[in-house]
């Protein structure tokens, strides 16, 4: 009896499988060799970090009100109610920060790039600049997979930030607790073993939102209906792949002894 | 087969900038080009003619590389396309300008940017006034000064092709590839663009190749013609050749014209 077969749908994946690793390797080759496009880096930092602020910023603050209205009343019970600030603060800089953050960044960046590029592919354009003798690859691939790992990191910490903002009014709508008192006990609670391994994490969170996002978009086909199965293949492959990144930084970091 | 002569003129005597050697190239079962042959010298107009879907815009692409052959070789200004390097082809291609079928205008830049765009690239620390010279002297070449502010999406069909032209032609390309140049225009357009490719081959000097269905677009513009037909080049030779074909396939181009 035959215990697996390889039907189409698994060669698909194999073959999609391969091809966005060969379109990563590409980025380390081509990418990485001058000319460097500073400018268009600029822009796309700016429109991918800067742009992605407000909606970043709202996201952490409802992450960390709520987080901090839900966990309370399981505190109380435990009699452990004067943990909240500590516990909030490893939760939000460990896990729920970081792994959030990526999800709305992959939502609104990983679509953006894989539309955008989807519908230049479609339309020509990117042949265009190949012909030009502009390499479409350096210019609209590289600076986008450079600024989304870039970005990420850089908006993960302000969204934490914004989190533990938002949960200090949390914890003030049923008590009354100091600025001052809260962010010492959210600190006391906090070392650099868990932000530096959920902050490095984050850069690859990052690189996978750019790569899967360039890869649907450079990649897309069938006309305008391919340019809508690019983004929305993006941001689903991209949410896939943090989960999948998170469950290994977090093995990785169990190795080194980082999660105690 | 119906193979013409060649009443093309003299043209081995001229040096050759484009060579293309048993090209083949299918897509599943379907053969496109099918050992295909074709050598297009300094300074002709060679139009490719053959039904939609007859593999014109394939040889066109294979011939600038952005698809590979199956098998067979192409050389553009001497150099063997397929043993390039990424870097090598950047800059082979800066010797050569596409005209798209679908213009592929940068709509997210203005008439300027998409011309300033090759310019600032390839001839790097041009200062801004010599840039605008050759904006403006691309804009006037097709005559458009006009629209230099305007984003693609306010242009009218016409006027993209156009602006599609003169972007193609700012570098100014030793080889020009137009595909399907009058397609979806009205005869006044069509027409207008048809003057416009000689105009660029009299003022610049270029070699063209260019890709078509239409007989009015192969009437103004060719130096010599060759039909594609089930992979095969079916004949060469000039538009008076073509006129005086009896050859049933060859005159269909000229019954669904008219």
């Amino acid at each position: 009896m035959k215990l697996w077969t390889l039907t189409e749908g698994n060669k698909e994946f194999i073959n999609e499988t391969g091809s966005i690793t060969k379109f990563a390797n590409r980025f380390f080759i081509v990418g990485m060799k001058p000319r460097y496009e500073f400018k268009e880096l600029l822009t796309q930092c700016y429109l991918i970090g800067y742009k992605s602020l407000p909606l970043v910023a709202l996201t952490g603050f409802i992450m960390g009100l709520v987080l901090t209205m839900q966990l309370r009343p399981s505190l109380i019970v435990y009699g452990v109610e004067s943990q909240l600030p500590e516990m909030v603060g490893i939760s939000i800089v460990r896990e729920v920060g970081p792994v959030i953050t990526a999800l709305i960044f992959a939502g609104k960046i990983g679509s953006s790039i894989g539309a955008e590029l989807g519908s230049m592919k479609v339309t020509e354009q990117i042949d265009a600049m190949e012909v030009s003798g502009i390499n479409p690859f350096k210019f609209l691939v590289a600076t986008r997979i450079i600024s989304t790992t870039l970005m990420l990191p850089i908006l993960t910490v302000l969204a934490d930030a914004i989190a533990l903002f938002g949960s200090y009014i949390g914890v003030n709508i049923n008590s009354v607790t100091s600025f001052s008192l809260f962010f010492t006990q959210v600190f006391q609670g906090l070392d650099l073993n868990d932000l530096l391994p959920a902050v490095i994490k984050t850069f690859f969170f990052g690189f996978a939102v750019g790569v899967v996002g360039c890869y649907k978009g450079f990649n897309s086909n069938k006309g305008t209906k391919g340019v809508g199965i690019a983004a929305n293949s993006a941001v689903v492959l991209s949410s896939v792949l943090i989960f999948i990144i998170d469950l290994l930084a977090v093995q990785i970091a169990d190795l080194m002894g980082l999660n105690y | 087969m119906g193979t013409i002569e060649s009443t093309a003129g003299s043209s081995e005597d001229k040096s050759t900038v484009i060579v293309v050697e048993h090209l083949y190239k299918k897509f599943g079962d379907n053969v496109v080009l099918d050992d295909f042959n074709l050598k297009v010298f300094t300074q002709e107009n060679v139009v490719v003619l053959g039904k939609s879907g007859s593999g014109k815009s394939v040889l066109v692409k294979c011939i600038v590389g952005l698809m590979k052959p199956d098998s067979g070789r192409v050389y553009v200004l001497g150099e063997d396309i397929a043993t390039l390097k990424e870097d090598e082809l950047d800059l082979l291609r800066t010797k050569l300008g596409f005209l798209f079928q679908s213009n592929a205008l940068y709509d997210s830049m203005t008439v300027r940017e998409n011309l300033e765009f090759p310019v600032r690239r390839h001839w790097e620390g041009m200062e801004q006034a010599e840039i605008d010279s050759k904006i403006t002297e691309a804009l006037e070449n097709v005559g458009l000064e006009d629209t230099i502010d305007m984003l693609p999406s306010e242009l009218s069909g016409g006027m993209a092709k156009r602006i599609a032209l003169a972007r193609a032609m700012i570098l100014k390309p030793e080889i020009i590839f137009y595909d399907e140049p009058t397609a979806g225009l009205d005869p006044v357009t069509a027409r207008e663009i048809n003057a416009l490719i000689l105009k660029m081959k009299r003022k610049y000097h270029t070699s063209s190749i260019i890709i078509t269905h239409d007989m009015e677009c192969v009437k103004h513009t060719a130096d010599r013609v060759l039909l594609l037909l089930e992979g095969k080049c079916y004949m060469e030779g000039t538009y008076k050749d073509l006129e005086q074909s009896t050859d049933k396939k060859i005159k269909q181009f000229f019954e669904l014209e008219s």
